[in-house]
This record gives C-alpha cells, sequence and structure tokens, in this order.
C-alpha cells in the first residue's frame, strides 16, 4: 500500500479540505471545556462532505482522526476533574501530571490544526504524523 | 504500510504511557502548593462556621472554664522536653480555643484550627486528665486537618471554593449536616492514637482519655440520648479506650505520670 496523493485540486476543494481543520479548531475555542464539541463540529463537517472530491474527504478524515484520539484524552482528563470538585476525589501528582500531558498535547494539536489548514489552503497535501496512515488506511477501507 | 501504522501508533502509545508515567512521579502538589490551598479553603470556611456559631450560641464567661482549657491546650502544645516530657511539635497559634454554654457533652474541631467545647463536657469531666484527653483528641483532628478532608469528602473541592464568601445560611447547613455525621472510623482511631501520643509526650496521663471513653461508654441510656451527638460521631467508645490503654501501653510501659495541677 503506498501513500495517497492527489494531482490536481480546484480552489473549491482546497477551501472545504481547509475549513474541515478550521472547524475543529472554532470549535475547540467555543467549546472548552466540554471536550465532545470539537469532535461534533469535525464529524458534521466529515458527514456533510462525504460526497465531495477525495482530496477534501481524506482531509476531513485526517481532521476527524486527529480530533478522536484527542477527545478519548480529553474526556478521561474531563470527567477526572469533575470528580475532584464534585465528589471526593482528592487531587493528587497523577492527575496533576495527566492534565499536565493533556494540556501540552492539546497545545500541538492545536497548532498542528492550524499549520494544516493554513498549507490545505495553500493546495500542499498535509500528512500529519500518524494520522495521516490511519487515514490513508480508513480511506481505502471506505473506497472499496 | 499498516505494518508501519501499527508500529507507529504503539510506538506514540508507549511514548505517551513513558511521558505519563514520568509526568505523575513529579510531586506536582508540592509544586503548586495544593495542600496549602486546601488548608487556606478550610481556614476561611472554619472562620464562617465559627461566626454562624458565635451567632447561634452564648460563649461562656466563666473564667475558670476558659483558663482550663486555654492551659491544658498550652501544655499539650509544650515544644521543649524536661519533665514535661519529650514535647510535642505543635504551634499554639494554630488552636483556638472557644467554650461555649451548652449542657450537652461535646467538643468538636473545625477548619482553620477552632476547637469547640461544650461548658457540659467540663463539667462531666471529673479529672483535667480527662478534659485534656478530649482535647487532645480533637487537637489531633485539626492538627492532621481531618476536618477538612472530610468537608472536601463530603462536598467536593469545587462546591466548598464556591460556599467560601457565600450566604450564611448554606454554611450553618453544611455545619448542621457535619454534626449529624461520623467521621470515619480510621480518622477517630488516628485521633485517639496520635492524641494520647500527645499526652504522654507532654507527661499527662492518656488513661484520662481511656476514663472518658469510659464514661461516656456507661452513661445511662436517657443520658446517651441527650448526648446523642457526641457519641454518633464518636461511636464504639468501649473499644476505643480500650484501644488507648494499649497504647499508652507503647509509649512508656511503667512510666509515673504526676497528677496534673491547672487548678481543676
Amino acid at each position: 500500500m503506498s501513500k495517497i496523493t492527489f494531482e490536481y485540486i480546484s480552489e473549491a476543494d482546497r477551501e472545504k479540505a481547509s475549513n474541515s481543520y478550521v472547524m475543529s479548531v472554532a470549535a475547540i475555542v467555543i467549546g472548552l471545556p466540554l471536550p465532545i464539541v470539537n469532535l461534533i463540529a469535525t464529524l458534521i463537517f466529515f458527514l456533510g462532505n462525504k460526497k465531495s472530491s477525495p482530496f477534501v474527504r481524506w482531509h476531513c478524515t485526517q481532521a476527524l482522526l486527529s480530533q478522536a484520539v484527542l477527545f478519548l484524552l480529553n474526556t478521561r482528563g474531563f470527567w477526572w476533574t469533575i470528580s475532584i470538585l464534585f465528589w471526593d476525589e482528592p487531587i493528587s501528582n497523577e492527575y496533576i501530571g495527566y492534565m499536565i500531558g493533556i494540556g501540552v498535547l492539546n497545545l500541538v494539536e492545536f497548532f498542528a490544526t492550524i499549520v494544516a489548514a493554513v498549507q490545505v489552503r495553500k493546495g500542499k497535501h498535509l500528512r500529519l504524523w500518524l494520522f495521516a496512515d490511519l487515514t490513508d488506511t480508513f480511506f481505502k477501507k471506505n473506497d472499496e | 504500510m499498516m505494518n508501519k501504522t501499527l508500529f507507529r501508533f504503539l510506538l506514540i502509545v508507549l511514548v505517551g504511557l513513558a511521558i505519563y508515567a514520568g509526568l505523575k512521579e513529579i510531586p506536582w502538589k508540592k509544586i503548586f502548593h495544593i495542600d496549602k490551598v486546601n488548608v487556606e479553603i478550610g481556614k476561611e470556611f472554619g472562620d464562617q462556621m465559627w461566626d454562624a456559631i458565635q451567632q447561634q450560641e452564648t460563649l461562656d464567661t466563666n473564667q475558670r472554664n476558659i483558663h482550663l482549657v486555654d492551659t491544658l491546650v498550652d501544655i499539650i502544645c509544650t515544644q521543649t522536653g524536661g519533665n514535661k516530657g519529650k514535647g510535642n511539635q505543635l504551634n499554639r497559634e494554630d488552636f483556638t480555643v472557644h467554650v461555649i454554654v451548652k449542657d450537652q457533652v461535646n467538643a468538636f474541631a473545625m477548619p482553620g484550627g477552632h476547637l469547640v467545647v461544650h461548658s457540659g463536657l467540663i463539667e462531666a469531666c471529673e479529672t483535667p486528665e480527662q478534659l485534656a484527653g478530649v482535647l487532645a483528641h480533637e487537637m489531633v483532628h485539626i492538627n492532621e486537618e481531618h476536618v477538612t478532608k472530610k468537608l472536601i469528602k463530603e462536598v467536593g473541592l469545587g462546591v466548598l471554593a464556591t460556599i467560601v464568601g457565600g450566604n450564611g445560611e448554606i454554611v450553618r447547613e453544611v455545619l448542621r449536616h457535619l454534626s449529624s455525621t461520623a467521621y470515619d472510623r480510621s480518622l477517630e482511631r488516628e485521633a485517639d492514637l496520635k492524641g494520647a501520643e500527645l499526652l504522654h509526650n507532654v507527661s499527662i496521663n492518656p488513661e484520662g482519655m481511656a476514663e472518658f471513653m469510659d464514661y461516656m461508654a456507661n452513661l445511662p441510656e436517657s443520658k446517651s440520648m441527650e448526648n446523642l451527638d457526641w457519641l454518633s460521631t464518636h461511636p464504639d467508645s468501649k473499644d476505643r479506650a480500650k484501644d488507648i490503654r494499649e497504647a499508652a501501653k507503647k509509649f512508656g510501659p511503667n512510666k509515673k505520670y504526676a497528677k496534673l495541677n491547672v487548678g481543676f
């Protein structure tokens, strides 16, 4: 299996594909601290573009996958925080370490998503490490 | 490519777990002074609770009672040795003692170092050692921040932080709730044993603490009902008296304690 590439990308496709990343960034800003909001936003955009060109669909899938991983980690952090605030869970070094870890990861993801949105808008087929490979796998399976 | 993707996925999971394992070993609580924040929230709340109690209860103006309780707390806080034993590492300023006029045999600790003693408890004690026993027990609750920990456990840190600075009615409601529920058995045991040790360290006979437990255990039923509050928060007095006596034997098997001379 080789990497998926795209030869001609129209202006409209560049914009749509770039928007899939912009959606998740905008949703992070709006939806904090609820981790589900950015995932839902990306999912809606993904489903809305099911009939778009392969380039758009590929980038919607990459955006969705990167959000889904972050969603799982953020959800754990969200409920952990709730249990500290409203139940009897104590604040531990483990909790603070986890929150700092996912905080850094969210920042990295945030900047990577902005870079992806800008580059894709310019028509470059930006592949995020690991997520691009996963996207190729899912993309091919869906296309078969 | 699938194998490569899987390898990368596993690699990132392993790196993630390794980073997490490293992060959780860092003493973040110390770095961010988390416990200090809890203590400060507890202190604020304790001050509000005391304000609420002050509005409802009458402060005891009997100088004998006030002097007696203050002197005993002073002695328990003695830091140097000499004929007072090896002393305790307690700061006297961490404890504010209040005596209120109430027949009920009760004493309780609140966050922020407030130690409230009912005049009925002072009357019920037959020796100063018994009173010192109850005070030492409550001082451990304060020193180990048991009340703050219990509050955080009962209402959650977020709610507690919101209540602090909020209206007095909520504080009174929490106070009612707190006085009607028991500490964890382990916290009571810790307060007994550490309290007995505090007494031993300043040459006060821990037997007084055990005697007071016996007194509570042997109260006639009608009296027990009157003092239900203390009993419900301090269960199994007989067992506790036994445990205190056993612990005292370990502190100093043949130790001879002088009788307390505090104008009792």
